[in-house]
Formats: C-alpha cells, sequence, structure tokens
C-alpha cells in the first residue's frame, strides 16, 4: 500500500469517528431542546388536569416515543431501509435490543418520575446524572472498551456539572419514602445506562437507524399496552384528550426532535463507543439551559453557569483526540 | 428461507469468503437486495467502517481495479467470527 492510500484511508478512518462525535453533540443538544419543550407542553391542557399525578407526564412519554417512532420510520423509508426492519426482527440481536428499550424506555422513565414524586427532583437529578458513568464501567468491562484516563476525567467533569445544573437546595426531607425515591432514582440511572451498553452489543450487527427504530417503537407499544393500562381510565381520558387538542400535535413534532435526537445517540454509541456517546450525551443539561432560557424565561442562576463551564470543559476532554477513535475495543 | 438484514449478510459474507472486497460485497448484495436502495456503494462503506471500528471485521490488503478504484479487502476478526452464532 502506498503513502498516498494510507493516508486516505486514514483519514476515512478519522472522519468516521468525527462524525460519531458530531453525532453525539448532536444528540445532547436535541434532547435538551426535546426536555425543554416537553415541559413546557406538559404545562399545557390536557396534562394540567390535576386528575393523576403520574399519568400526564406518562402519556406525554407514550405519545412522544410512539411520534418519535413513526418518524424515525419514515426516515427509513426515505433511505430504503425499512425492508431491514421485518428482517432484524427475527433476529437474536433484535430482541437484545427490545430489552434495552424496555429498559432504557418505560422502565427508566418510569423510576424518574417515581423518584421525584418520593425524593424530589434535586436528588433524583443528581443520582440520574451518574449515569454516563455507570454507562462507562458497564462498557470497560462488558464491551472491552478502550478508555483514556482523560475520558474518563472528562464523563466525571460533565457528570459533576449536569449535577450542579440540576441541583437545588433541596425542600426537606421529610417523605416517609424518601429513599425509596433514591431507589427509583437508581434503577433510571442504571435503566439507562444498561440500555446502551445492551443496545451497543446488538448495533454490532444491527444497523443504528434500523435499532433506533425497533427502540422507539417497543418503548411506544409497552407504554400503550401495559403503562397506560396500570395508570387506569385516566390516563386514557389524558391520551384521547390530548389528541384531540393542539397539545397532542405539539408533541408529535418535539417526538421529531426527541427522534432526532435518540438517532444521533445510537449512530454516536456504535460510531465512538458508549462511554464516550454518553459522555457527549448528557451535555442535554447545558442544552437544557440554553433552550430554557431563550424559550422559557429561565432565570440564569450562578449554580447553571457554573455547572455548564465545568459540563463544557468535560465535553472537550470527553472528546479528546478523535486519532484514539479508530478502534473502539481492546 | 427468510432473508437476512444486510449488515448480517455483511459479516456472514466476509467470514465464508476470506479477503472479500468491498466491490464484491455490493456485488452480491445488489443481486441478493435488488429492492434495497440502501444498498449502494455508499451503504456499504458506511456498514464496513462501522463493522471494523466495532471490531467485527479488520481491513486486510488493499489494492486498486482497471479504472483506478481503490479494492478494500477485508476478512473476519476472533470478535466477529464469535458473533456468527447470532447469524447462523
Amino acid at each position: 500500500m502506498d503513502q498516498q492510500t494510507r493516508l486516505f484511508l486514514q483519514q476515512r478512518d478519522l472522519n468516521f469517528a468525527k462524525k460519531g462525535i458530531n453525532s453525539g453533540l448532536l444528540a445532547g443538544a436535541a434532547w435538551g431542546l426535546d426536555g425543554v419543550l416537553m415541559g413546557m407542553v406538559l404545562g399545557l391542557a390536557p396534562f394540567t388536569n390535576n386528575m393523576s399525578l403520574f399519568a400526564a407526564p406518562l402519556v406525554g412519554a407514550c405519545l412522544h416515543d410512539g411520534f418519535a417512532a413513526l418518524w424515525l420510520f419514515i426516515n427509513n423509508v426515505i433511505n430504503g431501509k425499512w425492508r431491514d426492519y421485518a428482517r432484524t426482527l427475527k433476529t437474536k440481536p433484535a430482541k437484545m435490543i427490545m430489552l434495552a428499550a424496555i429498559l432504557g424506555g418505560p422502565i427508566a422513565s418510569s423510576g424518574n418520575l417515581l423518584g421525584i414524586y418520593f425524593a424530589g427532583a434535586s436528588y433524583t437529578a443528581a443520582i440520574t446524572a451518574a449515569y454516563p458513568a455507570i454507562g462507562a464501567i458497564l462498557g470497560f468491562i462488558f464491551l472491552k472498551e478502550e478508555i483514556s484516563l482523560r475520558v474518563w476525567t472528562g464523563i466525571a467533569f460533565a457528570i459533576i456539572g449536569s449535577f450542579i445544573v440540576g441541583f437545588t437546595p433541596p425542600e426537606g426531607t421529610n417523605n416517609p419514602n424518601f429513599y425509596l425515591g433514591l431507589g427509583f432514582a437508581a434503577v433510571a440511572a442504571i435503566g439507562w445506562a444498561i440500555e446502551g451498553v445492551i443496545s451497543t452489543y446488538g448495533m454490532d450487527l444491527v444497523d443504528s437507524d434500523i435499532a433506533i427504530g425497533i427502540r422507539e417503537a417497543t418503548s411506544f407499544f409497552v407504554y400503550i399496552f401495559v403503562i397506560i393500562p396500570l395508570c387506569g381510565r385516566t390516563a386514557y381520558q389524558i391520551l384521547f384528550a390530548a389528541l384531540a387538542t393542539p397539545s397532542g400535535w405539539y408533541i408529535a413534532m418535539i417526538g421529531l426532535i426527541g427522534g432526532i435526537s435518540i438517532f444521533s445517540w445510537y449512530r454516536a454509541m456504535n460510531m465512538t463507543g458508549v462511554s464516550r456517546a454518553m459522555g457527549l450525551n448528557v451535555t442535554y443539561a447545558l442544552w437544557s439551559v440554553f433552550f430554557g432560557w431563550l424559550l422559557n424565561n429561565l432565570q440564569i442562576k450562578p449554580n447553571l453557569i457554573i455547572g455548564v463551564v465545568i459540563i463544557t470543559i468535560g465535553t472537550i476532554l470527553t472528546i479528546g483526540n478523535p486519532k484514539d477513535l479508530v478502534h473502539l475495543k481492546s | 428461507m427468510s432473508q437476512m438484514p444486510v449488515k448480517f449478510r455483511v459479516v456472514q459474507a466476509i467470514y465464508e469468503n476470506e479477503e472479500l472486497s468491498n466491490q464484491e460485497i455490493l456485488e452480491i448484495l445488489k443481486k441478493e437486495y435488488p429492492l434495497d436502495r440502501s444498498v449502494s456503494e455508499k451503504g456499504v462503506e458506511n456498514c464496513l467502517l462501522s463493522l471494523k471500528a466495532s471490531g467485527m471485521i479488520e481491513l486486510s490488503h488493499v489494492t486498486s481495479d482497471n479504472k483506478g478504484k481503490l479494492k478494500l479487502s477485508y476478512k473476519i476478526m476472533d470478535y466477529g467470527a464469535r458473533r456468527m452464532n447470532y447469524i447462523i
């Protein structure tokens, strides 16, 4: 192989790694925007009628994942990949991705909501912000991912920054189920981390664009056939009411942003590895501050600025040198 | 027999044929998946780069065809061979 060809191939591998990093950054930014917009829509009718504390956000999540699944399917039709859905569903890796979807979708999201209910938003945000570290450890053990000290430091910074952004002084911990709430928050963090590792293992063989389509569809079906029925009639009332009001259609558009985010997250995990993709995805906390300020009059407090600066340093360290990304596993 | 997903077929083809080139892979896929628009030069390249990054396959040698186009040959790695039980 001559020198020119060698350089061309090196550049090609490097471009692939850089594309993965860009996907991870896009995933974080889109997830930040998605969260701010979902928060705004959940403040509109019919989600605010106080019929049930849990039902409203779970119905919102159900609609969100359903519309995201639809947008992802349309994308796969446009790219000529849609025939791979049926072929992939019969395989073992697809079943792994479905399991990952259930863990990271309904189970982790419900854990997050129950954590907020029992332990408060601050403690829940502080615990769930640790999911990239859990994901990195699991990726290191089970996927044999190569993670340099610099990347570990970057992930730690991103988590500390997210913790500072999400943390506000707690309003008291008199709730008798406080520790149960911490447990639910831990379920959410572990669920998201395991989702990343299992789905990345599955994506060694399954195209990431198909994997994420299956992930969102599975999440939607589990919400609609398991979680919503468990919430009782109220949930159905909110669901049908949402579809008859602008709120439901706002969620349809937010589902497009959520679809772009999770599509980019799965691509990043496939292209740059679980630990790095999660370290980049957790920058959603940074983008939540920006979009919250831009769209929802979020007051910029010192803790937000400090947190954002720390997340940015963490992101730069996590990105590191893309040349290290050419081979992801040891 | 039902068809396997495109990425599975790429791994299987490299597993069964030592030193298969990107161009030969594209020919196999075009023949077996004539309706899939994702089976293109770019699609196959992305698939091979993803498999290479995750340690399933590696580049074994590079030559040029008579049009000066690069012919990249791949072989299966141990990790890829171990994952064949998900395919066969």
